[in-house]
């Protein structure tokens, strides 16, 4: 089998993007041996070569595979469709969806044209990923999941720096640490981590030595589809004072800035949990999730969106999901909920080298490797259409933008935001 | 109650009704200050803090700018002056507490006590030293030429710059807009660029936009220096912002605050500090006097900025050196 991998040569502005178009290419280099993969650039700046398109006809690829998030296929398949003309070249398509998918559901609605007749298949990062794209796409039977991978020879269960990292951080080694990586956004409801953690240790449930660390930057994004945009410095400083109303709590609390990617791992491993209550509109995944779990930690997460893919079937016990209802603007957790959950898994024990197993075994690029195989297996069928929600939506989004799924008398969200997204809450 | 007080209860208290970058139907006073405003960007681009940071022009009028409880000027010399001599006391039913930058304290009227208090941004001093990158940045406009010549400046700073393992001069094109028509004929901006590469070299590294730098080079261990530490326009600056956020190491003059403060985190690695004005050595009569001399009607930043007898002045009692 022969494939050609689409994706953009340089470094995509989201991060994690870059780390994970890097991993799927692993995947698929061991699944298939380098020799049988081409590996075709399309820009950011929606560009592909004529000459790398005719080449990649030539090598007679059986599949072209999407493996960025941006941009979408649209260009290179209104390129393609004007160079491609043998009947004997019928490739199949294969699409792999990034948590950006519905702020381009315009581009996606024509995709879902230009592929009409040809043989396709979507790959989703998780489980509820794909019950959300199941709403666009209307054969449900040519959308797999499998989760992007994590390198586990960068993310793994080594203890070799903890307790330097700890000294560093002004942590002893008895502390209970629990740890957020990620972006420092809105979103991610930082504040209220903050803010539960604090009453954990107020109530006396856990320990006044424990600590809570986050790792990450802070962004501006706010919460666009509600027309939120922040002002630099906006979310830092809700985030500041919420750490400065308990000034005795103050050292209970670690902001540690940006870290080096290849820094990571080492933070894993000093911390004893990672904690997140995010519920970013698009958590179609949730990098550091699987970053953390391959690094032997055991999780505590809101059951928002790609989160539930984290509950292992045959290891339950590793992460504790806390219930997420929609609401008419941010997603609503329990905050006494999110306190137990805490609690509960603060209060097991947990072997770290076994939790590193475990999520390797599903989340390393040897699982995922596995996983793909298995998609590319399966039969292709020919795409149809996209669904007339699909088109509900993108009407939409043609005349608000990303504001698509904004009530334009409330400033809440509308009825077709419910519709698109009460998969993620369940 | 103290001004201080105040201050810390209007910060505490205001939502974000109070904070004219939330609104989202502003208007600036006038055309020609959107025009300078946008020349001026990214210096002036917005950010977020609860005592108000804005601009005086972002305001209608006093009435405008009276509907927000505090108000912190991000106006440079000009600003500043035009604010106090065009209202040398505060007007009737003026209830709002205006935070104006340290350096130009001086200029306060003391008929404002209790309504004013003044600022810096200061590091926080987590971030340490480093000679691995020095980034230069500014608008080659008149006023950074005012204390001295293009050629005299830019030799200074490729002084500094022997320091460091590299460097970067991030020297946005902009026109003067502020100057008269003679001085815009000037270029300016074009002096700043022959200069750079007269004292730096013909290797020198310029780069003309800030987003596009920032957005292809991961500036991770940095030094930072502003070609403008006169602070004629703007005294505060989004560019500050925005390199202490990113991690860098500021090697702009700090003015030195007391120790009856308040403090504000605005990043990780910079603040706000915020403290009473002392009215000794108080020089705004004699800048008021100069004013009701010129018998000058309407008054404004544009007039200020082109006034001979006002630079004079500036370049005696705040041009500082690099």
């Amino acid at each position: 089998m022969k494939v050609a991998l689409i994706y953009s040569f340089s470094k995509s502005s989201w991060f994690s993007c870059t780390i994970i178009n890097k991993n799927i290419r692993k995947a698929y280099d061991l699944l298939l041996g380098e020799e049988n993969i081409i590996h075709i650039h399309y820009g950011h700046n929606r560009q592909v070569s004529t000459a790398d398109i005719k080449y990649m006809i030539s090598e007679n690829v059986d599949k072209i595979i999407f493996i960025d998030h941006k941009p979408t296929p649209i260009n290179f398949l209104q390129k393609y469709s004007t160079i491609s003309e043998s009947k004997d070249f019928n490739p199949e398509f294969i699409i792999h969806v990034f948590g950006d998918y519905p702020l381009y559901l315009r581009e996606w609605r024509s995709v879902n044209e230009l592929l009409e007749g040809k043989k396709v298949k979507y790959i989703c990062a998780s489980e509820k990923q794909k019950l959300f794209v199941e709403k666009f796409v209307s054969q449900k039977e040519i959308i797999s999941v499998c989760p992007f991978p994590v390198d586990t020879k960068q993310f793994s269960h080594n203890t070799k720096n903890r307790a330097d990292l700890r000294e560093s951080l002004d942590i002893d080694d008895t502390d209970t640490v629990l740890l957020y990586t990620g972006r420092l956004s809105y979103q991610k409801r930082l504040n209220e981590l903050i803010w539960n953690f604090k009453e954990l240790i107020k109530k006396g449930d856990i320990s006044n030595t424990s600590k809570l660390v986050i790792v990450g930057e802070f962004d501006n994004l706010g919460f666009p589809y509600l027309d939120q945009q922040h002002l630099e410095g906006e979310y830092f400083r809700m985030v500041d004072k919420e750490l400065s109303s308990d000034p005795e709590l103050t050292e209970n609390i670690i902001l540690t800035g940006k870290i080096k990617n290849q820094r990571l791992n080492d933070y894993y491993n000093m911390a004893d949990y990672y904690v997140s209550l995010s519920t970013y509109h698009d958590e179609d995944y949730g990098m550091s999730v699987a970053e953390a779990g391959c690094s032997g930690l055991p999780l505590i997460l809101t059951n928002w969106a790609g989160y539930y893919s984290f509950q292992l079937p045959e290891h339950k016990d590793y992460c504790s999901l806390i219930s997420v209802e929609l609401t008419k603007s941010l997603p609503h957790f329990d905050n006494l909920s999110a306190q137990e959950a805490m609690k509960s898994m603060i209060d097991k024990d947990f072997n770290h080298s076994e939790i590193a197993e475990a999520y390797a075994e599903t989340f390393s690029i040897t699982g995922c490797s596995k996983k793909l195989g298995e998609i590319l297996k399966l039969k292709p069928e020919e795409y149809m259409c996209g669904t007339d929600f699909m088109v509900q939506v993108t009407n939409h989004q043609f005349i608000k933008n990303n504001q698509m799924f904004m009530s334009e008398t409330s400033k809440e969200f509308n009825n077709i935001y419910y519709k698109a997204y009460d998969v993620y809450a369940r | 109650m103290s001004t201080l007080d105040k201050v810390k209860n209007i910060i505490a208290t205001n939502t974000e009704h109070d904070i004219l970058y939330k609104k989202w139907d502003t208007q600036h006073r006038d055309e020609y200050f959107s025009k300078v405003y946008w020349h001026y960007h990214p210096s002036t681009e917005k950010y977020f803090f609860e005592a108000n940071p804005s601009f005086l022009h972002e305001y209608k009028n006093m009435f405008d700018c009276g509907r927000f409880p505090i108000v912190m000027l991000r106006d440079g010399f000009v600003g500043v002056l035009e604010f106090f001599l065009v209202h040398p006391t505060p007007p009737k039913d003026f209830r709002s507490v205006v935070l104006i930058n340290k350096k130009f304290a001086k200029i306060i009227p003391v008929k404002w006590k209790g309504y004013v208090a003044t600022y810096v941004i200061a590091s926080r001093g987590r971030v340490k030293h480093t000679d691995e990158l020095l980034l230069i940045y500014g608008f080659g406009t008149e006023d950074i030429f005012w204390k001295e010549s293009s050629e005299k400046l830019l030799a200074k700073y490729a002084d500094i710059a022997k320091n460091y393992k590299q460097t970067v001069c991030l020297f946005p094109q902009r026109e003067s807009l502020l100057s008269s028509a003679k001085e815009q004929a000037q270029n300016h901006a074009l002096s700043l660029i022959r200069e750079t590469y007269r004292s730096f070299g013909f290797d020198a590294k310029l780069a003309l936009d800030f987003n596009k730098f920032f957005a292809s080079n991961d500036c991770e261990e940095f030094s930072f220096l502003s070609l403008d530490q006169s602070s004629v326009f703007v005294a505060d600056s989004y560019f500050e912002h925005y390199m202490f956020r990113a991690g860098g190491h500021s090697l702009n003059k700090e003015i030195p605050t007391g120790e009856d403060v308040l403090e504000y985190n605005l990043s990780a690695n910079h603040k706000v500090v915020i403290e009473d004005v002392s009215f000794e050595d108080n020089l705004f009569a004699e800048f008021y006097i100069q004013f009701k001399v010129s018998g000058e009607k309407n008054l404004s930043i544009y007039k200020i900025f082109q006034s001979k007898k006002y630079r004079e002045m500036f370049l005696k009692y705040f041009s500082s050196k690099a």
